[in-house]
């Protein structure tokens, strides 16, 4: 059988000040799935993402990337699994696009020819190549997040994992992330999504979770899960309410 | 999009952008220690000599004070001081403290050549790269013994680089608090109170998810540095640094 890329075994993270953020969290990711995690704010969801690059590290049970421990290994989890933030403007730290995309193959130690052509092909492939010489502070929020996206695929990472993606941007920048993210599921890559707007995303999804409380309370097919999302302060999306059935979000 | 302050590195179609880090920072070090003895003459050469190189990086000597204009401020309140607990030829009598016209004087000479230097600094951070300052800033302390100048070099550059983003925090905080009449309060030091907390606690906040993005991309202090190289723009710049040195010695 194959291994699974990403494993949770009965993790559980509890915070400083006593309060679990996670309990009995079990979960096998396959190479390749694009998975959905909802739920509303303070359920967990960014603390388990964290697990899966070590950011984080388990107060119990185990988290495992591609069979191998994550604590056991850290930089091996970090260059498999890489992760898009939340809040854009405190993950770019290079002064051009060029610069803030060089700034992960840098750190692996990578020649500085082989750097060169991992920025060029990433700036290629996310659209980004006319503004290489650009700061980063004069793009716009849907440039900024494809650009923390171009930053990530420069460290050829097996999965993505992605917090709250969507937040801040308007529709044209929702639109340019999401093509974004399915170009990459269309060429295997593993995405592990975490929102709680389930409407822009969940009908691209193979499989979606749901976290309440630290806990998983449903996982499964969406069209399966999704009729249970509303009890755990996700609002459903629009389709299911006037169409019953799950309609993609970009025409 | 952000507003892009003077203090923001871009690249820019003037020469002293591709100098060599190294002339520009030994050239800040040079100017800003001779300056200590400086005459007012030099002083005054130099301060035109450098206005024409402001001229040069933005649109007018407006933007320049519109951006300084708090140190500025700060500059004045040095003066006044100075002015009010220096002894000499009374100018006014303020209760039990006299403005004297030796206190402004000296005042005046201390501001002035405070602010000579803080434009220099200014025109070296929105000239320069934070990775050509960090490369630059490495070179200067690889022989001093006991000093990992990679980490220091690493602080450094992400100093500079977070300069425009706190100042930019500054400035939606102090537009929140506007919006919510901060203004009506007459204590300035109440103002500048509820001014400092939330803008230090943002900083800290923002440190905080930056140290998870590094980590996240694999960060080391051993990057590979900027290829440091020296062309003609870097002799005028070291020629005009000399002259301008020993014009403040000799003055």
């Amino acid at each position: 059988m194959k291994l699974p890329i990403l494993e949770t075994i009965n993790l559980g993270h509890r915070f400083a000040n006593g309060r679990w953020g996670l309990k009995h969290i079990d979960l096998r990711i396959d190479e390749g799935q694009f998975v959905v995690i909802a739920g509303a704010n303070g359920s967990g969801k960014t603390t388990l993402l964290r697990h899966f690059n070590g950011l984080l590290l388990p107060t119990s049970g185990r988290v495992l990337v591609d069979g191998i421990e994550v604590s056991k290994d850290l930089l091996r989890a970090r260059k498999i699994v890489q992760m898009v933030f939340q809040d854009t403007e405190s993950q770019i730290v290079g002064e051009t696009v060029r610069d803030e995309v060089a700034f992960g193959p840098e750190n692996l130690g990578l020649p500085r020819d082989k750097i060169k052509a991992l920025v060029d092909k990433t700036l290629e492939q996310t659209g980004l190549k006319s503004l290489s010489d650009t700061s980063p502070h004069l793009l716009s929020g849907g440039e900024k997040r494809r650009l923390t996206i171009a930053g990530v695929l420069a460290m050829k990472p097996r999965v993505v994992v992605l917090d709250e993606p969507f937040s801040n941007l308007d529709y044209p920048g929702v639109k340019m992330v999401l093509e974004q993210l399915l170009c990459l599921h269309r060429r295997k890559m593993t995405i592990v999504l975490c929102t709680h707007e389930l409407e822009k995303v969940v009908a691209y999804a193979q499989r979606l979770v749901v976290l309440s409380k630290g806990e998983i309370v449903a996982d499964g097919q969406p069209d399966k899960v999704i009729g249970s999302v509303e009890r755990y302060g996700i609002h459903p999306p629009c389709s299911l309410k006037c169409k019953g059935c799950l309609e993609p979000w970009l025409s | 999009m952000a507003e892009l302050s003077i203090f923001t590195y871009r690249p820019r179609p003037v020469w002293i952008v591709d100098c060599d880090p190294r002339i520009k920072l030994a050239a800040l070090a040079g100017l800003s220690i001779c300056s200590l003895g400086a005459g007012w003459t030099a002083l005054a050469l130099v301060t035109v000599v450098t206005s024409i190189l402001w001229l040069r990086l933005v649109p007018s000597l407006r933007v320049l004070w519109n951006q300084t204009k708090y140190f500025i401020f700060l500059l004045a309140l040095v003066v006044l001081a100075r002015g009010l607990l220096t002894p000499g030829q009374v100018l006014l009598e303020l209760g039990p403290l006299d403005l004297t016209a030796e206190g402004l004087a000296g005042g005046g000479y201390i501001a002035w050549r405070l602010l000579v230097i803080v434009w220099w600094s200014i025109i070296l951070t929105a000239t320069t790269a934070a990775a050509q300052i960090r490369s630059a800033v490495a070179w200067f302390l690889r022989p001093v013994p006991l000093v990992n100048e990679k980490v220091v070099a690493t602080m450094i550059g992400l100093l500079v680089r977070f300069i425009p983003v706190i100042l930019q925090q500054v400035r939606e905080t102090m537009a929140a608090q506007q919006a919510r009449a901060v203004a009506a309060s007459s204590n300035p030091f109440r103002r500048a109170f509820k001014l400092i907390l939330p803008v230090v606690r943002r900083v800290f906040l923002s440190a905080d998810r930056l140290v998870w993005a590094m980590e996240a991309r694999c960060f080391t202090p051993d990057r590979p540095f900027y290829h440091l190289d020296r062309g003609p723009a870097d002799w005028l710049l070291a020629s005009g640094a000399v002259v301008l040195c020993a014009a403040l010695l000799l003055s």
